[in-house]
């Protein structure tokens, strides 16, 4: 009987319970906080949070290798899968495609080059990450944190780094919510209040011909130029085809609503369960943290630059709030733009000309990601 | 080897000195920025050129509003910012009208008086105050 008793409270997890493992439990209890309370990003932040609380639960197996703890596996790990092998990014690319206008940039297509220049932080911290001592395949997972996307950052740590898809994935997305919190003091201390400003022209209307044409041209191009980045580009605009052909309703409904919050589950529960502490307690974890932050920054301070200098060569006709919508992060980089304009004149509306640079962000972390795996296969 | 090549490998990259990691890394910053330009305008020029060819012509359907007043309202008046009251109208007849929002432009918002009864106005008010506390 005592055998017996000593031998579930050993299989107890409280008696299994580390320090490594309180302290990523606390860290999902922070980013829960931040996902229920503060409201950033909660329906990435809470799966993760989750995730990562339940993988560092003692004992619950839940990513346990079947190759490794035998038949059948932990839950998650099969879910991981999903991540590891390149699945989900795509198919969330296929949904933020159905959701995404490209109208503001067809309209103004010159917003590509802002969406180019805030790619910047991402080379910028390769080259940091490189100096750290990273590898090559690692630091160009961590620079693409640069990109302020989350799917485009977890396929290609997925392909080039799978080791540090925990804490990629974490930083990614952590920065993404916090893209209110980090990107206006640095919008503020590039721009003047004149620039902040300024008024754009109205858009031009867009044609239905234009919108149906584009995410084939923009497939063709870049997956001729660069065919790694094809997975990406390739479900980004057929998400964006379904939307803009006005034919297939019900897919473009599935691929923008239930498939995408399906996958978003699975792949925020994975992520955040692939940060155990073993995993993620280390000084790696803190550089990328640190290299992630500095990438977010540089490419927003490119964007805005960029901007600066194309608003001086039209004669005052751009507003450089909205260079920093050039990091993706589809649409609350935007709405920072929107925000800041707002704040320096509260008549000004600036959203759907930072949605230009915005959208040219998601398709230029995709070429960058794909300059990465073609460099580093 | 070259320098490059060794960089890329991820084993080899590790018997390079700090000042050929720094150089390839520093071609590779440069190299990967141009081809992110290069690729992105390409798309511009494509993109400009499909405009040029499928551009709408002047002449479109709009949903035109008949008022020529173009006073606005006081902002207590309309019930908070004027701005994002104006953005909602704008908002709602282009999704009633199913029109883009270039096609028409709003030159005056005029709000009406409330001709609610005082009972109607208090039943309202009540129905609010149960759902929020819902």
């Amino acid at each position: 009987m005592g055998h017996i008793l000593s031998q579930f409270i050993e299989s107890m997890g409280i008696v299994n319970l580390e320090l490594g493992q309180v302290l990523m439990i606390l860290v999902s209890f922070v980013l829960l906080y931040l996902g229920i309370k503060k409201q950033f990003e909660p329906l990435l932040l809470v799966p993760i949070a989750f995730g990562m609380f339940l993988t560092n639960l003692p004992l619950g197996g839940l990513m346990n290798d079947p190759a490794i703890h035998g038949s059948p596996g932990g839950l998650l790990w099969y879910f991981y899968q999903g991540d590891e092998l390149g699945i989900f990014p795509p198919i969330i690319f296929m949904g933020v495609g159905a959701m995404t206008d490209f109208g503001p940039l067809i309209a103004n297509p010159k917003s590509l080059l802002l969406g180019a220049a805030a790619q910047f932080g991402i080379f910028a911290t390769f080259f940091g990450a490189i100096m750290l001592g990273f590898t090559g395949r690692e630091a160009g997972s961590i620079g693409i944190i640069g990109g302020a996307d989350g799917p485009t950052a977890i396929y290609l740590a997925s392909r080039l780094a799978p080791k540090l898809l925990g804490p990629i994935a974490v930083a990614a997305y952590s920065y993404m919510a916090l893209v209110p919190i980090i990107q206006p003091p640095i919008m503020r201390l590039l721009t003047t209040e004149k620039e902040r400003k300024i008024r754009m022209a109205q858009l031009r209307p867009v044609s239905r011909t234009e919108k149906i044409l584009f995410p084939i041209i923009v497939t063709l191009i870049v997956v001729l130029m660069l065919p790694p980045a094809a997975p990406l580009i390739g479900m980004l605009m057929l998400g964006n085809l379904f939307k803009e052909c006005l034919v297939v309703n019900r897919l473009k409904d599935t691929v923008s609503n239930s498939l995408i919050n399906i996958v978003t589950i699975f792949l925020g529960i994975s992520v955040g369960a692939s940060a155990t502490a073993e995993n993620f307690l280390n000084l790696q974890t803190i550089q990328i943290m640190v290299l992630g932050v500095l990438a977010f920054a540089i490419g927003t301070a490119t964007g805005v630059l960029l901007a600066k200098l194309m608003n001086k060569l039209t004669g005052g006709k751009i507003n450089p709030l909205i260079g920093s919508a050039g990091v993706s992060a589809v649409p609350m980089a935007a709405r920072v733009s929107q925000k800041m304009g707002q704040k320096a004149d509260p008549s000004n509306f600036l959203l759907m000309h930072a949605m230009g640079p915005n959208v040219a962000g998601v398709i230029g972390s995709a070429v960058a990601a794909g300059v990465f795996l073609a460099l580093f296969k | 080897m070259d320098l490059l090549q060794q960089f890329v490998h991820s084993e080899l990259i590790r018997g390079l000195t700090t000042g050929d990691k720094a150089l390839a890394s520093f071609y590779i910053t440069i190299m990967g920025m141009s081809i992110t330009f290069v690729a992105l305008c390409v798309l511009w020029g494509s993109v400009s050129l499909l405009s040029a060819i499928f551009k709408p012509g002047k002449k479109k359907k709009t949903v035109s509003q008949e008022s020529p007043k173009v006073t606005l309202a006081a902002p207590d008046e309309m019930g908070g910012d004027d701005g994002e009251i104006i953005s909602v109208i704008v908002a709602a007849i282009a999704a009633t009208g199913n029109a883009p929002i270039h096609s028409f432009k709003v030159k005056s918002i005029i709000p009406t008086a409330d001709r609610t009864p005082q009972w109607g106005r208090v039943g309202r008010i009540e129905q609010l105050t149960r759902t929020t506390k819902n």
